[in-house]
């Protein structure tokens, strides 16, 4: 599968365990009376997969195709259409950076520059060889005032510099 | 408030009051500075005279249009014979603009107030509040008020005890900038890509899931309750220059400057006020060279232009440019204009939902061009190249997207065209590796 390509074969032909079972298939199902459709609930599923396996693989599009009643292209299509939504495995730490025109202006290619750095990841979009990190780019996370933001995984890091990566690195294992 | 920085004497605080104070964001504290009485007064009024108050107040839309907000609610059917449905817009996404992520923060049991107030109003028993999905914090926030909303009776089947039924579900975005834009946001709700569809038909005759649905923004709806507490006429009376802008305004700024952060102003206020008095003017030994005044989609103004032009929508569109979202992106001296217009290109040929051929082609093009530009490969027929590029992506599009990519490099050129001439002429450093 080209989509899996580079990041770690063993994880790409791993059998699929169903991400829907127990409490996860609960939430689903409750999520069914919020919309009065399945399908309305294809982002809210889509992120379920993501929290529980770090990323979206195409077993797990074919899960939740039939739990949704849709066809796997069609989830497919709606995945990659979205930024958010990793299509290969990822670092354990993910980092985005916000490099828009207004934190642009305010030094954030200088941020990027030091996490790539420290991090070890080398290049945007790699994974540090200790499997760690995972950095990218993205365009504007709404806190410019606050250049530079950036996420790690769920954490939002507002006024990072280039000298304060290393502290915050230290922070995720 | 001017968040993260104390009041100043020339803010007009109401949605920005309560800003950095914990407290607020819980119901108990929420309900001991007011909350929630606009929604016990509108629960008393008839569906049509809310709209009415809230057209009478002159409110306008936050999120960038600017459209007349009572006006728009009352574009719904009169007769709710299926289901009506209000859509929240927060996904901020708009560069420059980091108003409503505050809102939600701080204040999201005003954000929840204003929302059934509206759903009510326009007959929806259901609310969706459409949040981006890299706004960690407020989505953790929002939940939290939502369900304390519903314990107490604000939210549910029989909203303090009137027989009102409003539901509000929270729905999370996935990375797109383009679901910001109303009729994209529905068809993301559906599960669908975020692609824009063609109007008409008109989200209140056919919108989400095919129903009767208003769309409006966080800061609008935030400020329907003031509208309800202190009624239209109060509402109307903040205005300091066009009477077709009224109330307060909260406007983000960033760049250069001494102060970032979110200011709160009534309609009318001078840009001059904001930028020197408020934030404190450009950083030492620096003088500012343009502003962007509401989010990256409004054309570029010089200094000169800021300065003279009032804040209000009148103001801003008088010396060339749109109040838009009030995203107000500060740049000084030390600015390349041509590398910050090529980054706002890259955005928009980024964000592209790809639909339209226009937009698709042209916002990429538009950035290879620019890219090539500040490689120092640049040729004298590029700005018409860019022009007619730009003519191609104004107005021809289902949303406007490819205009907003258009609006930085007409202004840009216009406004500072001897920065181009530099690169093109071989007197300025190439500032990217030739591709």
């Amino acid at each position: 599968m080209s989509t899996h390509g580079g990041h770690g074969a063993g994880t790409a032909i791993a059998p699929h365990e169903p991400v829907f079972v127990g409490p996860t298939r609960a939430r689903l199902e409750q999520l069914f009376s919020k919309y009065p459709t399945k399908q309305a609930c294809l982002l809210p599923a889509l992120w379920m997969v993501q929290e529980a396996r770090g990323w979206v693989s195409e077993q797990a599009i074919g899960e939740v195709a039939e739990a949704l009643g849709l066809t796997p292209a069609y989830v497919k299509g709606v995945v990659t259409f979205y930024t958010m939504y990793h299509t290969h495995p990822v670092g354990r730490h993910f980092i985005q950076v916000c490099t828009t025109s207004p934190c642009n202006i305010c030094g954030a290619e200088d941020v990027v520059s030091a996490l790539l750095e420290a991090t070890g990841c080398g290049d945007l979009g790699a994974t540090s060889p200790d499997g760690r990190f995972t950095v990218i780019e993205v365009e504007c996370l709404g806190a410019c005032g606050f250049a530079t933001p950036i996420l790690v995984d769920d954490d939002f890091i507002e006024n990072v510099t280039p000298e304060k990566v290393p502290g915050i690195l230290q922070r995720y294992a | 408030m001017g968040y993260p920085h104390p009041s100043h004497p020339k803010e007009t605080v109401l949605l920005s009051k309560h800003f950095g104070d914990p407290e607020a964001r819980g119901y108990a504290g929420w309900v001991k500075r007011g909350g929630y009485e606009g929604l016990r007064k509108a629960l008393g009024m008839t569906r049509e005279a809310i709209v009415e108050e809230v057209k009478a107040s002159g409110l306008r839309g936050r999120g960038g249009a600017g459209f007349p907000t009572g006006l728009k609610w009352s574009f719904m059917p009169k007769e709710v014979v299926k289901p009506h449905y209000l859509v929240c817009n927060a996904d901020e996404s708009e560069p420059g603009t980091f108003k409503d992520r505050e809102i939600m923060r701080w204040t999201p049991h005003a954000l929840i107030e204003g929302c059934a107030i509206a759903a009510y109003a326009i007959g929806a028993q259901r609310c969706y509040i459409y949040i981006r999905g890299e706004f960690t914090e407020p989505w953790a926030v929002m939940s939290a008020a939502v369900e304390e909303a519903l314990v107490n009776g604000a939210l549910g089947d029989d909203v303090f005890g009137s027989g009102t039924r409003i539901e509000m579900v929270l729905h999370r975005g996935a990375g797109a900038y383009i679901c910001g834009e109303e009729t994209a946001m529905m068809n993301s709700i559906e599960g669908k890509r975020g692609n824009p569809r063609i109007k008409p038909p008109f989200p209140a005759v056919a919108g989400l899931f095919g129903m009767p649905t208003t769309i409006n923004n966080v800061e609008t709806l935030a400020a329907v309750p003031h509208v309800l507490t202190r009624g239209a006429a109060w509402y109307k009376s903040l205005c300091l220059g066009n009477p077709k802008s009224t109330g307060t305004k909260l406007v983000s700024v960033c760049g250069h400057i001494q102060r970032p952060g979110n200011y709160e102003v009534t309609m009318g206020t001078p840009i001059r006020d904001i930028l020197y008095d408020m934030c404190g003017g450009p950083p030492p030994g620096r003088t500012f060279k343009a502003v962007i005044p509401g989010g990256s989609s409004v054309p570029i103004m010089t200094i000169a232009e800021a300065e003279s032009a009032l804040f209000d929508y009148e103001g801003v569109v008088e010396k060339g440019s749109m109040l838009g979202s009030a995203g107000m992106i500060v740049m000084d001296d030390s600015t390349d204009m041509v590398y910050q217009i090529w980054r706002l290109a890259r955005f928009y040929a980024h964000e592209s939902c790809a639909q339209c051929t226009q937009c698709r082609e042209g916002t990429a093009w538009t950035t290879k061009v620019l890219e090539r530009i500040l490689a120092g490969k640049g040729k004298q027929e590029d700005y018409q190249l860019l022009l007619d590029l730009s003519e191609n992506m104004t107005g021809k599009t289902i949303c406007v997207l490819s205009d907003s990519c258009a609006a930085p490099v007409v202004s840009g050129i216009q406004k500072f065209r001897p920065e181009f001439e530099a690169y093109i002429a071989g007197s300025r450093e190439p500032a990217l590796a030739a591709v």
